[in-house]
């Protein structure tokens, strides 16, 4: 969960709850970047686009331009609900994106739709 | 003339309030200088026969709005006039009450400011709970506003705010300002704030409201209020 806002890590904590994931965050790109390239990697990543120093999208050019990363599933966490910066988050590769304020429902069912196809591929 | 049970059942609370008043079919400006839940003293008006029936329409000092049917059962030479209300319907009444509680001294530590059905807004704690039903027009949006604007100062802080909107249709497309603005007022720094319902349309609007307003980094989606109040109060654990 990559998100510089410390309510929105709280949050998506929250959202986990009664789950098996284990959560691991990052406040900025950079150090998203870092992270994933660690062993092992993330089976996934929930990628905010605002961010201070490295940004969302950056990041995620970065790690689908990485043979390392690049089939790490990640879904885009966007404020901004326009069709450009959607657009724009699948320009950079993201493989999904969800809107806040974000939902529970909605957050669980796509993050256990990317991790069971990712385990297809 | 009300009897002693009746003035007490009825306390009377002195004001000065513009109000606007319909008689037949003209509409006339006014003055109400005390109000009851049975009655209303008014002044600044044409002298009325007894028995005249009359629509007053003014905003309570706390900008409640409220219209009430009555007729003319008094009127003296200093040019007020006395009416009687007619049954009032059930949210009237409620606004009323609370109001005249509050004024008598008696008020609860909780604000439960109700304008209509269609919004209502309660805080318990630090926790703020509006709610939205059916459609608000343009209107009902800037009196929601107003609504706010004037508690935001009574609301607690560190604030939850939970918007339950599992009843809400839509608002008018202009109204999508109105919600911005006043969730804008709000201090975001000491604030969460949970969105309940469906994906209706009213649901999307609010949501791009919350957008709108910066204001999505400090809500969360929620199914159901048990849903965001259980959330909420992990939070706080």
């Amino acid at each position: 969960m990559v998100d510089d806002s410390p309510t929105v890590l709280s949050f998506e904590r929250l959202m986990f709850r009664y789950t098996d994931y284990q959560l691991l965050t990052a406040t900025d790109g950079a150090e998203a970047i870092t992270a994933a390239r660690r062993s092992p990697p993330p089976d996934l990543i929930l990628l905010d686009v605002v961010m201070p120093n490295v940004d969302g999208l950056q990041c995620c050019r970065t790690l689908k331009g990485d043979e390392a990363t690049k089939r790490i599933p990640i879904i885009m966490v966007t404020t901004k609900g326009d069709q450009s910066m959607i657009t724009e988050a699948y320009a950079a590769g993201c493989d999904d994106f969800i809107t806040k304020p974000i939902g529970r429902t909605e957050l669980l069912q796509k993050v256990r739709g990317h991790l069971e196809l990712a385990e297809r591929r | 003339m009300a009897s002693p049970e009746e003035k007490r059942a009825n306390p009377r609370i002195a004001m000065q309030q513009a109000a606007s008043v319909v008689i037949a079919a003209s509409t006339q400006t006014a003055t109400v200088v005390n109000l009851s839940r049975g009655g209303a003293l008014i002044t600044d008006l044409p002298a009325l026969q007894l028995g005249s029936g009359v629509r007053i329409a003014f905003r309570l000092p706390n900008g409640l709005p409220v219209h009430l049917n009555g007729q003319v059962v008094r009127r003296d030479r200093g040019g007020y006039l006395g009416v009687r209300f007619f049954e009032l319907d059930d949210v009237t009444r409620e606004v009323l009450d609370a109001h005249l509680l509050a004024l008598s001294g008696e008020a609860a530590q909780e604000i439960d400011a109700e304008i209509s059905v269609k919004y209502r807004l309660v805080v318990r704690g630090n926790q703020v709970t509006l709610t939205l039903a059916g459609y608000l027009d343009k209107n009902d949006c800037i009196e929601l506003r107003a609504l706010v604007a004037r508690e935001l100062p009574r609301l607690p802080h560190p604030m939850i705010l939970i918007v339950d909107a599992t009843q809400f249709v839509c608002c008018a497309p202009d109204g999508l300002k109105d919600f911005s603005a006043w969730l804008g007022e709000l201090p975001h720094a000491n604030l969460v704030g949970g969105l309940v319902g469906p994906r209706s349309v009213g649901v999307l609007q609010l949501r791009r409201a919350v957008r709108d307003a910066h204001a999505a980094d400090t809500f969360m989606a929620f199914d159901t209020v048990s849903d965001a109040e259980d959330a909420f109060a992990r939070l706080s654990a």
